[in-house]
């Protein structure tokens, strides 16, 4: 029967029931009873924990109920014995029938078909069951007097599979047998399936078969009216979309239907959309704060070079000054002492036959003063210049370098009988002239020192000291000095001995510190008073 | 026997006047000449020019108002005076102020020593060498 959908049908009810208010007390007063039974068909129909019968056909009974004014009366317990207390008239409406010859002959269906529905196959996890051959030997549990179950049994009979077969009370039961593994496999209705599934450990198999419409059904010949009244409704709603038939099953079945989305999924998916758009926003501010701090510390390094610049030219800048100034100091410091000096000596040349023992000694003192100065002016500068400018690093052989040095001296000083020991292949990292400052310096200082010395011998070698880089030494067997005084060695000006014992202005060793602790290194010394004296310096760290 | 004369530049008196009694005491030269700075060897070169030019020039290089290198480089560039033997006696030991004299073309350098008896020596050895020994440029 086709179904159209026409306004006035609703409208032509309430006119019946208007007109059967108007009608009479008789028509009125009764309210019709109708038992309705509950078994456990999740979503159809069930038993809910709090005793109340729920589920999209109770909804729609009851929406119905509601117009025709009956009184609904719920019965529950399994399928099965719904059927029988149908059959006996103890119960007025069932649902979710499918139908068969038997069951036509105790029972009066409705037209329309009430919800289509299929039989699932579902298995133990460790089952293996793929496909309906794979049931071929197993047991396999079904409910009681389903229609599932014996379409089922059908189908494995038709397609020559043996199998054993278990009935059980209800959808239920039967799925707990299969998580329990008391069968292999379990078949149920499709609506129970996918409302019920996630609920057990249990394998939804690709096996499906037997789809069938499910319907209204009362005990033959009475409640014709009830199945009427059903049928109107499910005329009128299942073609249309908005109808309260199709909100119902959506209700029930699109919240539950695993092959929608559950609806946790739903809130998921919005939580993640929002953490998404948050994320977005966190993630583009972060940028924004990146970017800004890379411009700064790219502003910062700008500004680091510019300093470095800046600095680097102030130091050039003193530098130059530092060499401007021993530059006017070696001129405006020398030229009086040459006149001081000349003058002294004129006035003993020429007039020193007139003067008398004192008054010449006076003067030589005062020559004496005067050369000193000159000699104190050009060490300093010396030592200016010597610890100026950039060092020149190069693998210096130090060997070479100090025997030269003390041919030098010897060429100097021919008349000197002494002997040099210089250990050959000791090479350094140095600047070249200044090296041959230091050497210069402390081997003149040897060869002074053991100027009164007789069997006079100095030595330069390379002591393999631990942990420390690479020394050279220079040892003389000469005067020595105390060591209580050593701290004073490097000092500018500093003398160990008096003018008169050996001449010198004390800046040797203060230049020889300067330049090692330009390279980096340290020098040290050891000594006892007319037992010689070692020299030991490091070029670097 | 033509007159050696020496012209003396510096602004130091002092030294002017050992410089001078070195000269003397020595018998160096003839006739020696002294100009304070810079502007007054020009002027006496000049003059000197026409006549005659002395045989040899000991030439400071700090002084007022022109310096050494200045007279040097005019002199150099003057055809009259370009072969005019110039010695510089100077107080400084700098590498530019060596370099500079030399590339302006001067004949000798020499530090002037502080100990007098090295200043003595230093002076004698110029007089001799320059008066004496060297054969001069005659124009």
């Amino acid at each position: 029967m086709r179904a159209h959908h026409s306004p006035l049908t609703g409208w032509r009810a309430l006119l019946v029931a208007v007109l059967a208010a108007m009608g009479g007390p008789s028509l009125r007063a009764e309210d019709r009873v109708v038992r309705v039974w509950v078994f456990p068909f999740v979503p159809g129909i069930y038993q809910d924990t709090d005793g109340k019968a729920k589920g999209f056909f109770v909804d729609m009974i009851q929406e119905v109920a509601a117009r025709e004014q009956w009184r609904l009366d719920f019965h529950s317990g399994t399928w099965a014995e719904g059927l029988e207390r149908a059959r006996a008239g103890e119960v007025d409406l069932l649902t979710s029938v499918a139908y068969t010859e038997e069951r036509s002959r105790f029972l009066d269906y409705g037209k329309q078909s009430a919800y289509t529905v299929w039989s699932i196959l579902y298995a133990h996890p460790k089952a293996g069951i793929q496909g309906i051959l794979d049931v071929r030997d197993r047991r396999i549990g079904i409910m009681k007097n389903d229609v599932n179950g014996a379409n089922f049994r059908d189908l494995c009979t038709r397609f020559g599979i043996p199998c054993t077969f278990q009935e059980y009370g209800s959808f239920k039961e039967v799925l707990s047998a299969v998580e329990e593994g008391k069968v292999d496999g379990g078949v149920t209705a499709s609506t129970f399936g996918y409302a019920m599934e996630s609920k057990y450990r249990v394998v939804r198999t690709p096996v499906v078969c037997n789809p069938f419409d499910l319907f209204f059904a009362t005990g033959k010949g009475r409640h014709a009216a009830v199945l009427e009244a059903l049928d109107r409704y499910l005329e009128q709603g299942k073609p249309d979309p908005a109808s309260s038939y199709h909100t119902i099953i959506n209700r029930w079945l699109h919240a539950d239907d695993v092959r929608g989305l559950p609806s946790w999924a739903w809130k998921a998916t919005a939580v993640a959309s929002l953490l998404l758009v948050l994320s977005l926003v966190a993630s583009a501010f972060f940028r924004l704060q990146v970017q800004r701090a890379t411009r700064e510390i790219r502003q910062l390094n700008e500004e680091l070079e510019h300093r470095v610049t800046e600095r680097t030219a102030q130091l050039e800048a003193a530098n130059r000054e530092l060499e401007a100034f021993s530059y006017s100091v070696s001129h405006d410091l020398r030229s009086p002492l040459r006149g001081l000096d000349g003058y002294s000596k004129l006035l003993l040349q020429e007039h020193g036959h007139g003067l008398d023992d004192d008054a010449r000694h006076y003067l030589s003192r005062i020559r004496a003063g005067v050369q000193r100065m000159g000699r104190l002016i050009e060490d300093l500068l010396d030592l200016s210049r010597k610890t100026r400018g950039p060092l020149a690093l190069q693998l210096v052989d130090a060997s070479a370098m100090a025997q030269s040095v003390l041919d030098d001296l010897a060429h100097r000083d021919p008349d000197r009988r002494l002997e040099t020991i210089v250990e050959p292949g000791i090479h350094l990292r140095a600047d070249p002239g200044l090296l041959r400052t230091v050497l210069e310096n402390l081997l003149g200082n040897a060869w002074k020192f053991t100027g009164k010395t007789t069997d006079a011998r100095i030595e330069v070698f390379s002591p393999a000291l631990e942990g420390q880089p690479q020394t050279l030494s220079i040892r003389d067997n000469g005067a020595g000095f105390d060591m209580a005084h050593a701290d004073k060695l490097f000092g500018v000006f500093q003398r160990l001995h008096g003018d008169q014992e050996f001449e010198g202005t004390g800046i040797g060793l203060a230049i020889v510190q300067r330049i090692v602790h330009r390279h980096g290194g340290r020098i040290w010394a050891e000594s006892a008073l007319d037992q010689g004296a070692t020299f030991h310096f490091t070029l670097s760290s | 026997m033509t007159k050696q004369t020496i012209l003396v530049v510096d602004d130091n008196p002092d030294d002017v006047e050992l410089t001078l009694r070195v000269l003397r005491n020595h018998r160096i030269a003839n006739d020696v000449q002294v100009a304070h700075d810079g502007l007054e060897a020009m002027a006496f070169l000049e003059k000197a020019a026409d006549q005659e030019l002395p045989s040899l020039v000991l030439l400071d290089l700090k002084m007022p108002r022109m310096d050494g290198l200045e007279v040097l480089r005019r002199i150099r560039a003057n055809p009259k005076t370009k072969h005019l033997p110039v010695t510089i006696m100077t107080t400084s030991r700098e590498e530019r102020d060596i370099v500079a004299s030399y590339e302006l073309g001067a004949n000798s350098y020499v530090q002037k020593p502080v100990e007098f008896e090295e200043f003595e020596d230093a002076v004698r050895y110029l007089g001799l060498y320059w008066l004496i020994l060297n054969v001069a440029p005659r124009p």
